[in-house]
């Protein structure tokens, strides 16, 4: 078995709204594995983003612990936390959040430039297949090719872990095909521990392990006995 | 270079026109702080190092004839360092191409020879510019100062046509000099120095001493303070010393003609120090705040992907401050330079008035180094809110669009009220009152502008008064005529039959001292005939009063200051030549901008000081059409002692005054114009952004362009609209604050503000409301539609 570098362990996480309290995640569990790739399933608002959030270090738990390589998240301050960031996570997002204001090759040099380790912002666009487009600003891109930038972005300081939140929910067929198939390939490349949410029931097959949500838990993770490529999903 | 930096780079020259125009409200103030304050200084220094080096005094006094031998116990009092006497004298002057006779101040110099060296141990000496120091024995040999020396083209080895003391001479000039006590050198009856028609001539104290029949005796006498010597007890004791011999009393440097005056230059600069700046600082700081807070709601998303990918709060932080901070360098870069620009032109207008051997403007780094401070905490202070937001921003919230804005109808504006006004009106208030404080800001914003016009204009309206009132209803003579001597009316009768004389009527003048309990105040008497219509008393409603057979009236300056008002008794003790102590009341409290005056009916001063029917001068109405005729036989006159022309001191100031309106409108509405725009434009920017999805879908939904710009356009109408009439209540409240802080006993200015300053200033701030609105329109005109559309909020 790989080395594990995520232990949540009960987390929940409540939101005070008035006077409604939400319980958006109720007492999670799971392990996260070097190396794995996994798919978050669930209904809208069972808590994915939410536990997300939270392992990425963007969010705290109301209650429970994350350990990050054993370490725990919840002893870090602001500073800690933005270092752990910096350092160890990767973020792709659902509606890409690109700076607008700056090109495809620098919102990539953007993450390179606080990085230890990074690959140079060519060769992160070059993995996502983007090296022909790298002096366009993102309203000049395509919504596909400005999720694979967001891509590039993430991978490119080589991170431990990648967050991806919907990577492929805005997107067409061809074009998710495309990001997940960067996906898989730094998974493959890189060694990325990589956790992606989709609604998207069909991409689970992708997956080493696939996690369900449901109402703020989570259950038992199922194991897929045959991967398929990204190309052979049916979408 | 970083990509960060980058993009800053990039939103500077995005939002270049916004930072433009703040960096120019910001540019205004440092400009307005380094022009006063460096001028202060420069001036300042230059007239601390004057006064040392060549020992201006501090005490000043006057005798009729005191005897030399006093000199030793003078320099014994305590706290006296030095002490120096001389004679003084006047002399009317037939200057070869001017009609009117000019005239000279006479004072004489050391007679060791030393008056112009650094060992001398006279005081006020004079600095030689040109030629050599008159010596005795060398035959009428005189300096003259500089100024004169200029203005009518005269240098070493000319000679110059005077009457002396009764006598004709002619005065060979032997030195060009400048001197500490005469900076600023005003003549007899003049309300500016006028060079071509004034000088100060120096003389060997000896051949002064020999004209004026004063051996082994002075006049005039200078006290130097050792450091730090307390003046007041000194003074006492000189003027015990000297009451014997006719002492008047003596004064400090701030009753000194010329100190005084510069004294009150440096008190308008320092006003201006503390009003303008500020109000420049202030408008800065929050059209910073405005843009940032706008800026970062529009990139909150960025700030919270930064903050995802592992970017420090601070670091995000410093990215917003530098943009502010370039809008910052602009501003002090250009404030700087133009505040140096006027420094210097100002210092140059300044040399025209105040003549020192050297003075120049000298931006001293301190002066820039406390502007550029106050400019930077200024910008940084209206960043400040918003940074805080920056920092405080949470990842996960920022990358949520955030809430709607809740708008509740009734809350913002009643319904009930609202059926009141036309829909768009409705519209217009209720944006407005959504976003309250930049509302009440820009408002404010704006009445700042029109208030700083006002404020710097209004000196204007009342300089105008107080001529008009001085010289069309009080002051009404064209000329007056004084005496070496109290004279007989014989001599009023002998004016009076000069060519050109319409009227002639005489006045009496007496140094004195007025006492009420503690208080005391120096004054000059003035006896008037009865019926007087040239030289009038105005009551306080301004309508001239007759002066009542007895007692004393007072101008309300002297009321104050001496805490006295009508029926009050006070002991007037005269001075000079008519020693004497007198217990009389104030009959009356009158009109007076101008010093502290002190009137009484000639009968009832003459009898007082036991004198039958003497007078000390002759005030004059002239036939314009016989002028010239009038001057010849004044200048063939050796009785006559001095000669004010009136008319054309008053004329000369106005001329003056009128030279610097323009230069001083201008300066000003350019100010206005900068706060006002600044405000405006970067107000309806900030709202353009806010609204333009809105205003996008409008011209979707079939509204066209000017229907959709008549909204903003509106707002911002209407902001101005309430931000002028709040300007001029704003503007009147600090112009009476800068006149109160004007007010001296050397003059009190009348407070009033004519309704043509309030037009100007509303005029010109409208023109920048419209003219920011023309460019916001045009924005609007280029409006692209898809690309708002398009972008999430
Ligand atoms: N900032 C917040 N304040 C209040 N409630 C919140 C907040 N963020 C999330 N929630 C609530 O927490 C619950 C879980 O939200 P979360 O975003 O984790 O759901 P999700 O599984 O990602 O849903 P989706 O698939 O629609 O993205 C939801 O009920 C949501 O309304
Ligand atoms: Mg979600």
């Amino acid at each position: 078995m790989a080395e594990t570098i995520f232990e949540v362990r009960g987390v929940t996480r409540v939101y005070h709204t008035g006077e409604v309290a939400v319980h958006a995640l109720r007492g999670v569990d799971l392990d996260l594995y070097a190396g794995e790739m996994v798919v978050l399933l669930g209904p809208s608002g069972s808590g994915k983003s939410t536990l997300l959030n939270i392992i990425g270090g963007l969010d705290s738990p109301t209650d429970g612990d994350v350990r990050f390589r054993g370490r725990s998240l919840g002893g870090l301050d602001d500073g800690g936390l933005t270092r752990y960031r910096r350092d160890h996570v990767g973020f792709v997002f659902q509606f890409y959040n690109l700076m607008p204001g700056l090109t495809a090759r620098e919102n990539v040099a953007l993450v390179t430039e606080i990085s230890r380790q990074p690959m140079t912002p060519e060769a992160a666009l070059a993995m996502v297949g983007l090296e022909h487009r790298m002096d366009h600003f993102p309203a000049q891109l395509s919504g596909g090719e400005q999720q694979r930038v967001a891509i590039a972005r993430a991978i490119a300081k080589r991170p431990e872990v990648l967050l991806c939140d919907e990577p492929t929910g805005a997107l067409d067929s061809h074009t998710g095909v495309r990001v997940l198939e960067a996906l898989t390939r730094v998974n493959e490349e890189l060694g990325t521990c990589t956790a992606i949410i989709t609604h998207n029931v069909s991409i689970r097959q992708i997956a080493h392990r696939v996690f369900l949500f449901a109402d703020g838990r989570v259950g038992e993770a199922e194991v897929n006995a045959n991967r398929l490529r990204p190309d052979e999903v049916s979408w | 270079m970083r990509v960060l930096d980058r993009k800053l780079l990039r939103d500077a020259l995005r939002l270049w026109a916004q930072g433009i125009a703040i960096a120019l409200v910001l540019a205004s103030g440092v400009g307005t702080l380094i022009l006063s304050m460096g001028v202060y200084q420069s001036l300042d220094e230059t007239l601390r190092a004057y006064y040392e080096r060549h020992r201006f005094g501090h005490v000043f006094a006057s005798a009729t004839r005191a005897p030399r031998t006093l000199l030793p116990a003078i320099r014994a009092l305590d706290g006296v360092s030095s002490a120096d006497a001389r004679v003084s004298g006047a002399a009317i002057l037939d200057l070869p191409d001017l009609a009117e006779p000019a005239s000279a101040m006479l004072l004489g110099l050391p007679d060791d020879g030393t008056a112009g060296h650094a060992a001398s141990r006279g005081l006020n000496r004079v600095y030689v510019k040109r030629g050599q120091l008159p010596e005795p024995g060398r035959g009428n040999q005189i300096a003259i100062n500089a100024a004169f020396a200029d203005a009518n083209g005269l240098g070493p080895g000319d000679t110059v046509s005077a009457v002396v003391n009764g006598r004709r001479t002619q005065l060979k000039v032997s030195a060009v000099v400048l001197s500490p006590d005469t900076i600023y050198a005003i003549g007899p009856g003049d309300l500016i120095p006028d060079d071509r028609r004034f000088g100060v001539f120096w003389m060997p104290d000896s051949e002064l001493r020999a004209v004026y029949d004063l051996e082994g005796a002075f006049n005039q006498l200078s006290v130097l303070l050792q450091h730090g010597a307390d003046a007041a007890p000194v003074m006492e004791a000189v003027d015990r010393l000297l009451k014997p011999y006719g002492g008047t009393a003596s004064y400090g440097r701030d009753n000194h003609p010329s100190h005084a005056f510069i004294d009150t230059e440096l008190s308008e600069l320092r006003g201006m120090m503390v009003v303008l700046p500020p109000v420049f600082l202030l408008v800065t700081a929050f059209l910073v705040h405005m843009i940032l807070s706008r800026l970062i709601a529009l990139e909150r998303e960025q700030i919270g992907l930064l903050k995802a990918v592992g970017y420090g709060r601070w670091a995000i932080a410093a990215h917003y401050l530098k943009l502010v901070m370039i809008i910052a360098a602009l501003g002090i870069l250009l404030g700087t330079a133009v505040g140096a620009w006027l420094g210097y032109g100002l210092t140059a207008l300044y040399t025209r008035f105040f003549h020192f051997p050297f003075l120049i403007f000298r931006l001293s780094p301190e002066v820039f180094l406390i502007a550029t401070a106050v400019a930077v905490a200024a910008t940084a202070g209206g960043a400040l809110g918003a940074v805080l937001r920056v920092v405080r921003l949470k990842p996960v919230v920022a990358m949520s669009p955030p809430a709607p804005p809740v708008f509740r109808r009734g809350r913002i504006l009643p319904p009930a009220l609202a059926k009141l006004f036309s829909e768009s009106t409705v519209m217009v208030t209720r944006h407005l009152l959504r976003t309250p404080a930049r509302s009440l800001l820009t408002m404010v914003g704006v009445s700042f502008s029109v208030a700083v016009m006002i404020t710097s204009m209004f000196g204007l309206d009342s300089v105008d008064r107080m001529i008009e009132v001085t010289f069309h209803q009080s002051e009404r003579q064209h000329a007056n005529i004084s005496f070496h001597e109290p004279n007989t009316w014989r001599a009023v009768n002998a004016i009076q039959r000069l060519p050109g004389v319409l009227r002639a009527e005489p006045f009496r003048t007496v140094s004195a001292r007025l006492h009420h309990g503690h208080r005391h105040r120096r004054v000059a008497v003035q006896g008037k005939p009865d019926g007087a219509d040239l030289s009038r008393v105005l009551d306080t409603s301004l309508e001239p009063v007759d002066l009542p057979p007895t007692g004393i009236a007072i101008s309300q300056k002297l009321a104050e200051v001496l805490h006295a008002g009508p029926g009050d008794a006070v002991r007037l003790e005269t001075l000079g030549r008519e020693q004497g102590m007198h217990d009389l009341k104030i009959s009356k409290v009158i009109q007076g901008y101008i010093g502290l005056g002190a009137y009484m009916s000639l009968d009832a001063l003459n009898r007082l000081l036991g004198e039958d029917r003497l007078v000390s001068g002759v005030n004059l109405m002239l036939d314009d059409n016989r002028l010239d005729a009038f001057y010849r036989e004044v200048k063939a006159t050796p009785s006559i002692h001095a000669i004010s022309l009136i008319r054309r001191a008053m004329h000369r100031f106005r001329e003056t005054i009128g030279e610097n309106i323009g230069i001083m409108v201008t300066t000003f509405s350019t100010l206005g114009i900068v706060i006002a725009f600044g405000v405006c434009y970067n107000s309806a920017r900030v709202q353009l952004s806010e609204r333009a999805r809105e205003l996008a879908s409008l011209r979707v939904l079939g509204f066209s362009r000017w229907e959709v710009s008549r909204i903003l356009l509106k707002e911002m109408g209407f902001l101005a609209l309430a931000g002028i009439p709040l300007g001029w209540l704003v503007g009147y409240w600090l112009a009476w604050l800068a006149s109160r802080g004007m007010q001296s006993e050397l003059y009190q200015v009348p407070f009033l503000v004519e309704p043509a300053t309030f037009a100007r200033a509303t005029v010109v701030v409208l023109g920048a409301v419209i003219l920011s609105g023309a460019i916001v329109w045009r924005r609007i005109r280029h409006l692209d539609l898809i690309r708002v559309l398009k972008t999430r909020e």
